[in-house]
C-alpha cells in the first residue's frame, strides 16, 4: 500500500471515529430527553368497552368531610380534585382515577360490580419511566373480585413486582379508593 | 546468569508483522491508539471541567460558596425561576371586595394564593362561591381556599372571554357562540339566554402592591453558588440528559485510564524485547 493511500485511510478513519463519537453522544442525549408517556387506551374507549357502547351520563361524588378524610388516608395525601367523576349503570360503576407512582400520574380504569367487587381493572395511561409492568394482566388479575374490608384494605393479597413497587402501590391505592367511593355512592343512593 | 549471557542464548524475536496474525494484532493496537487519542481529545475539556468544579466543591465552606447567592437572569431562567415579563389579572368580587386572579407567567394566583390551574388565564369569575378560571381550552373550578374542584374541558371550541349578565349568569364566549355551566357546574353547555346584555370581563394590570409580593416570593433571594457548581459538576444543570452525559464522560475517562495502561505496558514490553533482541 502506497504512503498516500495509507494517509488517506488514516484520515478517513479519524473522521469516522470523531463522527461516531458525536453521533453516539447526540443519540444518547436525545434518547434521555424522550418523555416516557404511553396511553394504552383512551378513557372513551375504556368506557365504551365497559358499557358496550352505551356510556351513561357521568355522575359526580364530592370529596367532603369523612369521605375526604378516608380518601386522604388511603392515598396518604389529598386527591387532586374535590369532585370525582364516575359512570354508573344498574349493575356496575366505572371509575377513571389517577395517582402518582413516583413522579407522574398513572391513569387507571376500574369497574366495580354491584356486590362491591372489582370486575375489571386496566391501566389506561402510564407516564413513568419505570414500573410499567403493572399494565400486564398477570398483575392486574390479582385485583379481580377484590372487595374492601372494614379497615379499607383489600380483602385479598396483591403480590408486588420487583422494580415496580411505587406503581404497584399506586394502583392498589386507586383500587381501594374506587371501592370506597362505590360503597359511599351505593349507600348514599340507597338512603 | 549474567545479562550478556542471557542475550546470547536468546533467539531474536521476529517483527510483529512477520509473525502469523501479527498484522491484525498491530491493527488492533493501532485502533486502540487512535481511540485513546480521540477520546482523550474529546474528554480532555470535560476532565478539566470536572476537576475544577470538583476542587471547588471540596472547599465550599472555605470559599463561602453556600452563602454567595446568584441572581443572574439567565441562570435563574435555566432553573426555571425567571419572573414573567407580563403579568395580567382579572378582578372578581369575593367577600364584598374585589379579589385579584393573576396570570403570573407559569402560575395562577388568587390574591397571594397559588391556584392549581394552568395558565394562560382568559378570564376568572366567582360564581356561587366557586372560582371559575378559564383557560383557552378548559375551565378550572376552585374553591376560594384554592382547592381544585374539577377541570372541565371545552372540547368544541376555545374560550375568548368570560362575562356575566345582569342576572349574574355566567357567559363563556367562544367563536362558535356563548356557553355556560350547567346547574351543578359539572358540564359546559350552550348558553340559551341570548337576550341579556352581557358585561364581558377585561384583563387589567394588577397594582404593584399585589404583584410585588409575588415577584419577591417567586425569585426568592437567589440561588446558592454551591448548588449551581454541584449541578454543573453532575450535569444536572441541563436536566437528566446532562447527568447521563457526565456518566458517559466518566466512562470515557475510565476507558482512557485502562487503554493508557494497556498501551504503556505494551510499549514497555516492546522496549524490553527490542533491548533483549539487540
Amino acid at each position: 500500500m502506497s504512503r498516500s493511500n495509507l494517509l488517506e485511510k488514516r484520515t478517513a478513519m479519524r473522521y469516522n471515529v470523531l463522527l461516531w463519537m458525536l453521533l453516539v453522544t447526540g443519540v444518547l442525549m436525545l434518547t434521555l430527553k424522550t418523555v416516557y408517556a404511553e396511553v394504552y387506551k383512551t378513557n372513551e374507549a375504556f368506557l365504551s368497552e365497559v358499557f358496550a357502547g352505551k356510556v351513561p351520563t357521568p355522575a359526580h361524588v364530592w370529596l367532603r368531610g369523612d369521605l375526604k378524610a378516608q380518601v386522604n388516608k388511603i392515598l396518604m395525601h389529598p386527591y387532586g380534585k374535590l369532585r370525582v367523576k364516575y359512570w354508573k349503570s344498574a349493575d356496575k360503576s366505572a371509575w377513571i382515577l389517577e395517582e402518582i407512582g413516583k413522579e407522574k400520574p398513572i391513569t387507571t380504569g376500574i369497574v366495580i360490580n354491584q356486590p362491591g367487587k372489582i370486575s375489571k381493572i386496566e391501566i389506561l395511561a402510564f407516564r413513568e419511566s419505570r414500573g410499567w409492568e403493572v399494565k400486564y394482566p398477570f398483575f392486574l388479575k390479582q385485583f379481580l373480585n377484590a372487595a374492601l374490608k372494614a379497615d379499607q384494605q383489600l380483602d385479598k393479597p396483591v403480590d408486588g413486582i420487583t422494580g415496580a413497587t411505587l406503581s404497584v402501590r399506586a394502583v392498589t391505592k386507586l383500587a381501594r379508593m374506587a371501592l370506597l367511593l362505590h360503597q359511599h355512592e351505593t349507600a348514599r343512593q340507597g338512603n | 546468569m549474567k545479562p550478556q549471557d542471557r542475550a546470547i542464548n536468546l533467539v531474536p524475536l521476529p517483527q510483529p508483522s512477520s509473525r502469523p496474525g501479527g498484522s491484525a494484532k498491530k491493527k488492533k493496537w493501532l485502533r486502540l491508539f487512535f481511540l485513546h487519542r480521540y477520546i482523550g481529545l474529546f474528554a480532555a475539556l470535560f476532565a478539566v471541567f470536572l476537576s475544577v468544579t470538583g476542587i471547588l466543591l471540596n472547599h465550599t465552606e472555605e470559599l463561602g460558596l453556600h452563602d454567595r447567592q446568584v441572581t443572574i437572569g439567565w441562570v435563574m431562567k435555566l432553573y426555571g425561576i425567571q419572573p414573567p415579563q407580563i403579568v395580567t389579572g382579572y378582578t372578581s368580587e369575593y367577600l364584598d371586595k374585589p379579589a385579584w386572579i393573576i396570570d403570573f407567567g407559569d402560575a395562577v394566583f388568587f390574591d397571594q394564593q397559588r391556584l392549581p390551574c394552568d395558565p394562560p388565564v382568559i378570564g376568572a369569575l366567582m360564581q356561587d362561591e366557586i372560582l371559575v378560571v378559564a383557560g383557552p381550552k378548559q375551565l378550572c373550578l376552585v374553591t376560594p381556599e384554592g382547592e381544585l374542584i374539577d377541570t372541565l374541558p371545552l372540547e368544541v371550541s376555545r374560550v375568548t372571554q368570560l362575562g356575566r349578565n345582569v342576572r349574574q349568569q355566567l357567559f363563556i364566549d367562544t367563536p362558535e357562540g356563548n356557553y355556560t355551566l350547567n346547574r351543578d357546574m359539572t358540564e359546559v353547555v350552550v348558553q340559551q339566554d341570548s337576550s341579556s346584555e352581557i358585561e364581558w370581563q377585561k384583563s387589567r394590570t394588577p397594582p404593584d402592591e399585589v404583584t410585588k409580593v409575588l415577584f419577591q416570593r417567586y425569585q426568592g433571594t437567589g440561588l446558592p453558588l454551591e448548588r449551581i457548581i454541584l449541578d454543573l459538576h453532575s450535569g444536572r444543570a441541563i436536566g437528566l440528559g446532562g447527568v447521563y452525559f457526565m456518566d458517559a464522560i466518566g466512562l470515557l475517562l475510565i476507558f482512557l485510564a485502562v487503554s493508557g495502561v494497556m498501551m504503556w505496558s505494551k510499549r514497555a514490553a516492546n522496549k524490553k524485547r527490542n533491548k533483549v533482541s539487540r
